[in-house]
């Protein structure tokens, strides 16, 4: 039930609440809704 | 003259992309808006009957109310469901109360196969599933078309799955299928650490209306060719916005 992969978030980001938008393929058999949904991104504890 | 960085813009970005997307959302059905009116009620035994209301359809146009009941008035669980099979908003048929059977903890309300009026199609395996023990939840499942397993509903974060409501106006409201265009939803999401590459699993499928409402396709339903496009949109160390693309392949 699940898709999932790994999401890279780069080092020049700043913690913050970002966004991450998921989207199927434009020519996909089934239609999709782009959908943003909220993240929060912190830094490494050292 | 020196550009100052505007720290109250971060929020906006949010706020931005949030309301981005409700163009594209305009293609959904608005389930606030659901009629949730119950034509015909049975007399209950329980002083506090629970529901839950169920649409199907590509456009969500049929109403299909779930209570849950009691046996008697001290049974010690909810053992009794109406479940409105026509459609009709009459949960008064002889067919729509439904005993459910004890099964490992839960209380199991088989309900096989289910017609929808609006647009022909049968589902099948139609089964909703009662977890007194764990916060009351509810599991909704089903074939969709006899092919696709559909369930939820599912959360957002670790907790209980649906649990139905005190009144018809709270009731959580689930679109179990797989017409109409679908969406995504976290499953059990944690902070990404800035830096790092990390696991993020998403459903597809329908959203609800209301807690915990998120009803998902199989993992196999997705073709596994077929990669999911997360977008991780930012703002960097100078407030700019930032992209950075990755692909989810996985399933499970």
């Amino acid at each position: 039930m699940l898709c999932h992969g790994p999401v890279r978030v780069p080092s020049d980001a700043t913690p913050c609440k970002a966004i991450i938008r998921f989207e199927l393929p434009k020519n996909a058999e089934y239609k999709a809704i782009p959908t943003d949904l909220e993240i929060e991104l912190v830094t490494k504890e050292k | 003259m020196r550009r100052r960085r505007n720290q109250s813009m971060l929020p906006s970005l949010v706020l931005l992309f949030l309301a981005s997307t409700v163009g594209k959302a305009a293609d959904l059905p608005d389930l606030s808006k659901v009629d949730r009116r119950i034509a015909k009620e049975p007399a209950y035994k329980s002083k506090q009957p629970l529901y839950g209301l169920y649409v199907f359809g590509p456009q969500a146009k049929t109403r299909v109310w779930a209570v849950l009941d009691k046996s008697k008035p001290d049974a010690s669980t909810y053992d009794v469901l109406y479940f409105d099979r026509n459609a009709d908003g009459d949960l008064t048929a002889a067919n729509e109360r439904i005993d459910g059977k004890p099964e490992n903890g839960r209380i199991q309300f088989d309900l096989g196969a289910f017609t929808d009026p609006v647009t022909g199609q049968t589902h099948t395996e139609v089964v909703l599933s009662y977890r007194p023990q764990d916060d009351n939840m509810v599991m909704f499942s089903m074939k969709w078309r006899d092919q696709w397993l559909i369930r939820g509903g599912y959360a957002i974060k670790p907790g209980p799955y649906t649990q139905f409501a005190a009144t018809p106006a709270q009731a959580p409201v689930l679109w179990p299928g797989a017409d109409g265009p679908l969406s995504f939803q976290f499953w059990s999401m944690s902070p990404l650490t800035i830096g790092s590459e990390e696991d993020v699993r998403v459903f597809l499928g329908h959203c609800g209306h209301g807690e915990n409402t998120f009803c998902a396709v199989p993992d196999t339903f997705l073709p596994k060719e077929v990669p999911v496009s997360a977008t991780l949109i930012y703002r960097d160390i100078k407030g700019k916005e930032k992209r950075a693309q990755s692909e989810l392949r996985e399933r499970c």
